[in-house]
């Protein structure tokens, strides 16, 4: 099929867009709406705001989850918080600004009119979270509070202590449950999406696993919306939880769906470091350490003293020394390049020799222990749990993880792909970060896309189309169902030597060292050059035991392994590819005398939306160019 | 670096294991002890259990099922009752971040699934836990139609109740209450879904009837009934206080002589 | 009464039920306790009390009150043991408990042992199945010689032990049920709490003490 990278801005002013897009819309007549049926494959904040959403208007809606139940989606995990332009502290927040701060920290990557339309919805969703009965954090008054978050000058942060995420995924799928209750929502656990029916560049539907009974079944529908969530597993180690893959969107990929940005990966600075090879995940801890806590080294290198031993005047305070400035508060991206140079250079301390030292002894000095503990109580419990070493004694061990993917299925305006029908939603389209992802930012989009975008937009999407659901037995359904019967059979009976689990450790580290914090054209091109190999080795000596037809964990992550193993690749072409240094994305070639990233606007100022060209073919870059009409980029430094 | 033996539930209700035959452990289930060595104390319960089903791949044995996700305690999938506990010996702990350290070594782990007749077993220490999904499906919500809220702060919450309805909202649903609770029951879970709700003030239009169908869906999955022993409270990862299901005592009461709508749809609800 | 029996049926109303016809027996058991205390005061005093309370035209009314709340209390908390026992179908190989005490754990073995010690009350003293009491009017008194059964009952030692044990059962049941009581009814205020669980204890310890005093004092001889 012919790609066109038509993005469906709509026309007007930047503050208008969006509202004329609404007065625009096309719309489905209520009596309608019933005879239309949507699929939703996943259930965290988009997933399960969209079903939600939808059903309150009617429509059909068939939502799929692998969890055993909608609230366990990874949405979960985010601790900080959920901007918003509110300005309830009068601190000079407004929607433009919350949109410049997005456009900034994205380095210039991502597309105005989304962005400004996902700034102009955040206060909606504050209010509609708030009607949900989401606890917020409250003043002595009973206003909601707000604390500053990710570096930026205004506090705009909404936050439910250190469990945002929770809060908001247990709103989202009260509203899920409420439509599952009047029977609008059927609702599909422990079902896993394996494959995307596309007939006439149109998606019609999904064919899925049911990973209790290993059935596969077909599921047809007028639109499907794919709300998977991010690929930082990838990398093996990564804050995300054991089962976050790119599967969805990946076989949504192999239809025909751009992949756009697959580099811009997140990398948080502070992580609990793996201890040993048998670690299975990064535990994130919240940023907000930084705020009272120094980052530091030995200055010597391979002093083994207990850090309590060496004196002030042999730590080296290395943020503190590179960026004077904003010393321990310099961004995400930064500081977390910052210590892995500081360890590649041999100066990392624990077991493995990667981590850094985040010191809180200043802070309990200054502001004694009682307060400190106040701010950190629940993240030095969990620190000691993990760790066994208790934050107000010795200092704390970090280093940085994946932690959250910009990139994904390309989108236009309306959220949907350049496959008819194929809606992306939150982490798994790549539409609002750009290049770097500001903290807090994440829960927002979700939600705006869930609640506020998809609803309408996919109205609009429905409004031309005939009311009658798509054969779920015609022939492409019939392939498509073939074809995962196939691999799955296949992957049960290569009776090999090696788990799934080998191979993704393996893939882990050959991303983790030539694709990770930062990147140069011959590790990429090394990367290349073993990802093929390993993915070959795994087809020939992948070793599942049981069958298909029960409970297979083994199974589900050989599945999703696999995926990883070709997506890979297009990461890596992509990386290659982006022949300069922007957000989170660091090429070593392109930096400054004194290694800061250097951002080639001239060349590079588009979005890079890969197409699947066969399973021997290097992946077809199209670029869709990004418009600077109303910030025009500028350099960030923190110096 | 410690040596276990490991003496776990395995069960496969369905009936089908390689090749059409028996699962491990049947269709009863039973218990098999395994024999680990070499484990860093370093390492989390579930990543001994992922080392473990290594082992058993490589001696052609199936894996042992368990459920996980998040592996840093708050996604709520991980279960077990561990020496007799959920979640294990460590207070306030879900099993993902219980960590080996806290076992001697050369002991005998004894890994169970959650026990109830709500908490059917699946597969192995995999268990259905559904019922809590049909428990919130029931009205564990506010019934706010997307675009209808007015101002975040057009409703003012005082800070002690918006704490209040936090405690409350820290549930996982991970069911540990359930698992811990002599008599199966979910009394904790369901005050902490209603308290937390029913402590704000957007919760009170639906309050009564929430509560009455809350309780009703309980009572038909089957679970037990609250003997005050407060179990659950010391065995929740989160420290959700049964206080809370005092509250739910004095809701219902009040809910069931002041709503005049709700009725019984289930003949069952008499008998259970 | 559709409404009152969804509450009934409920989980929650059984037990609120249960709760009340339990505190109404307990609050019987202060009456008890106090009347029969009398016995400190010499035969006349008990005696007299017992009369008026054997001729007292409510004497049936208060019986079938007492009877029907002791029966409701039974009933519901057998219907709710079956439940629970229903709810967990196959029991773990290992059973710990995290904090559960001793009274809360046998609510359902001490509740049987009450019972089984109120028909021998009830026989004992009541109906007269026991030799040393005798239910014919004594000429002297021109009444029931209540204080005489009771001292001569008492001074078979087993019967005086029985009544014993039983006194420590019943401390035993309120233990948990007293503590509970709040609990179950929805009070949950935090110092009201810190008061239930430290004078309840108290409140058992005198309520069985003063049981107890009576066949204690008639086995030392105290009382004759």
């Amino acid at each position: 099929m012919s790609i066109s990278l038509h993005a469906k801005i709509p026309d007007g002013p930047l503050a208008d867009k969006w509202d004329n897009q609404l007065a625009h819309f096309n719309l489905v007549s209520p009596n309608n709406k019933p005879k239309y049926k949507v699929i939703v494959v996943g259930s965290g904040l988009a997933g399960a705001s969209a079903s939600a959403s939808l059903a309150e208007l009617g429509y059909q809606v068939d939502c799929f989850t692998f969890h055993d139940s909608p609230r366990r989606a990874h949405s979960v995990a985010a601790q900080g918080g959920i901007n918003a332009a509110k300005n309830y502290r009068n601190d000079g927040d407004s929607i433009y600004r919350l949109f410049y701060d997005t456009i900034k920290g994205g380095d210039f990557r991502s597309r105005e009119a989304n962005v400004y339309r996902l700034a102009q919805i955040s206060g909606q969703i504050i209010d509609h979270c708030v009607a949900q009965g989401i606890p917020f954090a409250r003043d002595y008054a009973g206003y909601l509070d707000n604390r500053s978050f990710g570096g930026v000058q205004v506090s705009r942060t909404f936050y439910a202590r250190g469990q945002t995420g929770q809060q908001l995924l247990l709103g989202a799928y009260g509203a899920l449950n409420h439509q599952i209750h009047q029977g609008k929502v059927t609702m599909h656990t422990r079902t896993e999406m394996l494959e995307l029916v596309v007939e006439d560049d149109v998606a019609k539907g999904i064919i899925v696993r049911n990973l209790v009974t290993g059935e596969i079944s077909r599921h047809s529908a007028h639109a499907v919306i794919i709300a998977s969530g991010g690929y930082s597993n990838l990398y093996y180690l990564s804050t995300n939880a054991q089962a976050c893959n790119v599967t969805a969107t990946y076989r949504a990929y192999k239809k025909g769906a751009l992949f756009a940005n697959p580099c811009f990966t997140q990398i948080h600075p502070t992580c609990i470091p793996a201890s040993n090879e048998n670690q299975s995940k990064l535990t994130l801890m919240s940023e907000s350490l930084r705020n009272d806590g120094r980052i530091w080294v030995p200055k010597k290198l391979g002093d083994k003293r207990s850090p309590e031993a060496i004196p002030d005047n042999e730590r080296d305070y290395f943020l503190e020394r590179r960026y004077p400035a904003f010393g321990n508060l310099v961004p995400r991206d930064i500081a977390s390049r910052a210590v892995k140079n500081i360890c590649d250079q041999g100066y990392g301390v624990g077991s493995t020799g990667h981590g850094v030292y985040l010191d809180l002894a200043d802070a309990i000095q200054k502001l004694g222990l009682k307060t400190v503990k106040e701010r950190y109580g629940n993240l030095f419990e969990m620190y000691q749990r993990i760790t066994d070493d208790d934050p107000s004694q010795t200092p704390m061990k970090i280093y940085p993880a994946l932690h959250y993917t910009m990139g994904g299925l390309w989108v236009d305006y309306h959220l949907m792909s350049n496959i008819q029908g194929l809606f992306v939603l939150g982490e798994a389209n790549f539409s609002d970060h750009g290049a770097n992802r500001l903290g807090a930012s994440a829960l927002m989009q979700g939600l705006a896309d869930g609640y506020f975008i998809a609803p309408p937009s996919i109205g609009h999407y429905l409004a031309t189309y005939q009311p009658e659901l798509p054969d779920s037995q015609s022939s492409a359904f019939n392939l498509a169902l073939e074809k995962v019967d196939n691999r799955v059979n296949k992957l049960v009976n290569i009776s090999g030597q090696h788990s799934a689990d080998y191979f993704h450790r393996q893939l882990g580290k050959i991303m983790w060292e030539n694709c990770g914090m930062s990147r140069n054209e011959q590790q990429l091109t090394s990367a290349l050059e073993q990802i093929p190999q390993l993915r070959e080795q795994f087809w020939q000596d992948l070793k599942i035991t049981g069958s298909d037809k029960m409970l297979n964990a083994q199974l589900e992550k050989a599945g999703r392994v696999a995926d990883y193993l070709e997506f890979a690749e297009v990461l890596c072409h992509d990386a290659l590819a982006r022949n300069e240094s922007c957000g989170a994305h660091f090429r070593e070639e392109s930096q400054s005398t004194s290694g800061e990233a250097k951002r080639d606007d001239e060349h590079y100022s588009y979005t890079a939306a890969w197409e699947y060209k066969g399973d021997d073919n290097t992946p077809q870059l199209h670029k869709e160019m990004l418009n600077h009409d109303e910030v025009k980029p500028s350099n960030r430094s923190y110096k | 670096m410690a040596d276990y033996k490991i003496k776990v539930w395995r069960q496969s209700p369905l009936g089908i294991g390689p090749g059409g035959g028996e699962g491990p452990g049947g269709k009863e289930g039973k218990f098999e002890t395994y024999t680990i060595n070499n484990i860093d104390s370093d390492l989390s319960f579930l990543e001994m259990l992922d080392i473990l089903n290594q082992q058993l791949l490589q001696e052609n044995n199936i894996p042992i099922a368990f459920d996980h996700d998040c592996r840093e305690g708050i996604c709520g999938a991980c279960s077990l009752v561990i020496n007799g506990v959920p979640h294990g010996p460590e207070s306030s702990t879900t099993t993902c971040q219980l960590y080996m350290r806290h076992f001697e070594h050369n002991s005998t782990i004894i890994v169970e699934p959650f026990r109830a007749k709500a908490f059917p077993v699946i597969q192995d220490l995999v268990v259905d836990r559904s019922a809590f999904d049909r428990i919130m499906q029931a009205g564990g919500y506010i019934s706010v139609h997307t675009g209808a809220a007015t101002d975040a702060n057009t409703v003012l919450i005082a800070k002690q109740s918006a704490d209040d309805a936090f405690t409350a909202a820290t549930c996982i649903g991970c069911g540990a209450c359930v698992a811990a609770c002599k008599n199966a029951s979910a009394m904790l879970f369901v005050a902490a879904k209603t308290s937390q709700l029913g402590l704000l003030p957007q919760g009170q239009p639906e309050k009564t009837n929430r509560t009455l169908k809350m309780v009703q869906q309980m009572q038909l999955e089957g679970f037990g009934n609250c003997s005050n022993h407060y179990e659950c409270e010391a065995a929740c990862p989160k420290n959700i206080p049964a206080s809370y299901i005092a509250q739910l005592n004095k809701d219902f009461l009040i809910s069931s002589f002041t709503n005049k709508e709700f009725e019984c749809q289930n003949d069952n609800c008499y008998e259970s | 009464m559709k409404h009152l029996s969804q509450f009934i049926f409920s989980p929650i109303g059984s037990k609120i039920i249960m709760a009340l016809a339990g505190t109404m027996i307990f609050l019987f058991l202060i009456g008890h306790v106090l009347g029969n205390l009398l016995i400190f005061n010499g035969s006349d005093s008990l005696n007299t009390y017992a009369h008026w309370l054997q001729n007292n035209p409510l004497l049936w009314v208060f019986r079938l009150t007492m009877l029907g709340l002791l029966s409701l209390h039974i009933f519901i908390a057998l219907r709710l043991y079956i439940q629970n026992k229903y709810a967990r179908p196959i029991s773990y190989q290992v059973d710990k408990d995290i904090q559960l005490g001793f009274s809360e754990k046998t609510m359902i073995v001490s509740g049987l042992l009450i019972f089984i010690f109120i028909i021998f009350h009830i026989g004992h003293l009541t109906l007269g199945w026991l030799p040393t009491t005798s239910l014919a009017i004594d000429n002297n008194i021109k009444m029931v010689n209540v204080y005489e059964n009771i001292v001569n009952g008492f001074q078979v030692s087993w019967v005086a032990l029985f009544y014993i044990v039983s006194m420590l059962i019943i401390g035993l049941h309120l233990h948990h049920s007293l503590k509970s009581l709040f609990q179950t009814l929805g009070f949950h205020n935090h110092n009201l709490h810190w008061l239930v669980y430290r004078l309840t204890p108290i409140m058992i310890a005198v309520l069985v003490l003063a049981f107890i005093s009576i066949p204690a004092a008639v086995l030392m001889g105290w009382i004759q």
